[in-house]
């Protein structure tokens, strides 16, 4: 199975639900950036007052720094911020793809392949055991016997040493054999 | 059902505690490199006005400024967006929590019910709507084939 040491290379999968979480982090961003700039704005507005000299001219000055850095922060941040809320959010926008694309095949051919397996640094790693369990539980039987010799023939495989000493004992290699649907 | 407020907040509190932990370690960020960058330029400007009093002051100055800035922040700010975080990851933690529990009743009883239903405004509706669909053809396959024992 070669699938799994695969990089993921659509990032965005599910563009609401990871657009609107980064959106979330990009204002949070924001709001702790504009914070700061009205704290030390608010410090400069004090330490010019009780100046003796040129407090004045300091506070003249002031404004157009604070734009700046704020322009200077806004161009870094919120690029940053945007890559990583996409990553972040891909761990949950990622199984929640793969787990309807599951549910589609089934739905479509009306027969239950292996289970719906996601990748383990993943979140929802529960509910898509659930839904392995909530499948199995309401099944066809027919389909439910042939799944599970079909499970049976896939534990021997794996279970039997390579067959062939010359290749890199690859044990999950023999589960590419039937044909997958949703290797898109 | 679907006027009750939620009343746990927390549904999935890992997931949930984890992304708040990225939103603070990104406020918490921001901030503090906007205070540096902020308290940089000032320096550079009261070195600019040429008036070494000014220059010292500010110089003298700026650890306390900094000092209380980032009492401010810790004090008003992190909670804030603590808050923030939760309201937002519940959206996805709300119906991921409903979600299992369905598919958990299911597993269990061996039958669909009702259909799952998630909250208008939540996250993971495309997901609720295939388990939907998919359950209730697995049903209509089974009760197909197996029409005696649906009944039995």
């Amino acid at each position: 199975m070669t699938r799994k040491k695969q990089l993921r290379t659509r990032k965005l999968i599910d563009k609401s639900l990871q657009f609107r979480l980064v959106g979330a982090f990009v204002a949070v961003g924001c709001v702790a950036t504009l914070f700061q700039v009205v704290l030390l704005n608010q410090s400069m507005l004090k330490l010019s007052e009780s100046m003796a000299s040129n407090g004045d001219l300091l506070l003249q000055e002031t404004p157009p720094v604070l734009v700046r850095s704020v322009l200077i922060t806004l161009c870094v941040l919120v690029p940053a911020m945007t890559l990583v809320g996409i990553l972040v959010t891909h761990r949950i926008a990622g199984p929640a793809y793969r787990m309807r694309m599951h549910l589609k095949e089934i739905e479509e051919s009306g027969e239950v392949p292996r289970p719906c397996r996601i990748r383990k640094h993943d979140e929802l790693q529960e509910m898509c055991q659930l839904l392995n369990q909530a499948i199995d539980a309401i099944r066809p039987q027919g389909a439910q016997e042939a799944a599970q010799s079909n499970q049976e023939r896939l534990a021997a495989l794996e279970a039997a040493p390579s067959l062939m000493p010359g290749e890199k004992p690859t044990v999950e290699e023999p589960s590419e054999a039937p044909p997958r649907g949703h290797a898109k | 059902m679907a006027q009750t407020q939620r009343k746990k907040k927390l549904n999935k509190p890992r997931l949930q505690l984890k992304m708040i932990g990225i939103f603070l370690a990104i406020s918490g960020f921001a901030a503090f490199g906007q205070a540096l960058l902020l308290a940089q330029s000032l320096m550079g400007l009261s070195v600019s006005i040429e008036d070494p009093s000014v220059a010292r002051t500010v110089h003298d100055a700026m650890p306390g400024i900094l000092t209380t800035n980032l009492m401010w922040t810790a004090l008003f700010l992190l909670p804030f967006i603590f808050l923030v975080g939760v309201q937002v990851t519940h959206r996805i933690a709300g119906p991921a929590f409903r979600i299992e529990r369905y598919l958990r009743e299911v597993a269990e009883s061996g039958e669909v019910s009702a259909p799952c239903k998630v909250r208008e405004d939540d996250e993971l509706q495309n997901l609720a709507d295939s388990i939907n669909r998919t359950f209730q053809r697995l049903q209509a396959d089974q009760q197909a084939k197996a029409p005696q024992k649906a009944h039995a």
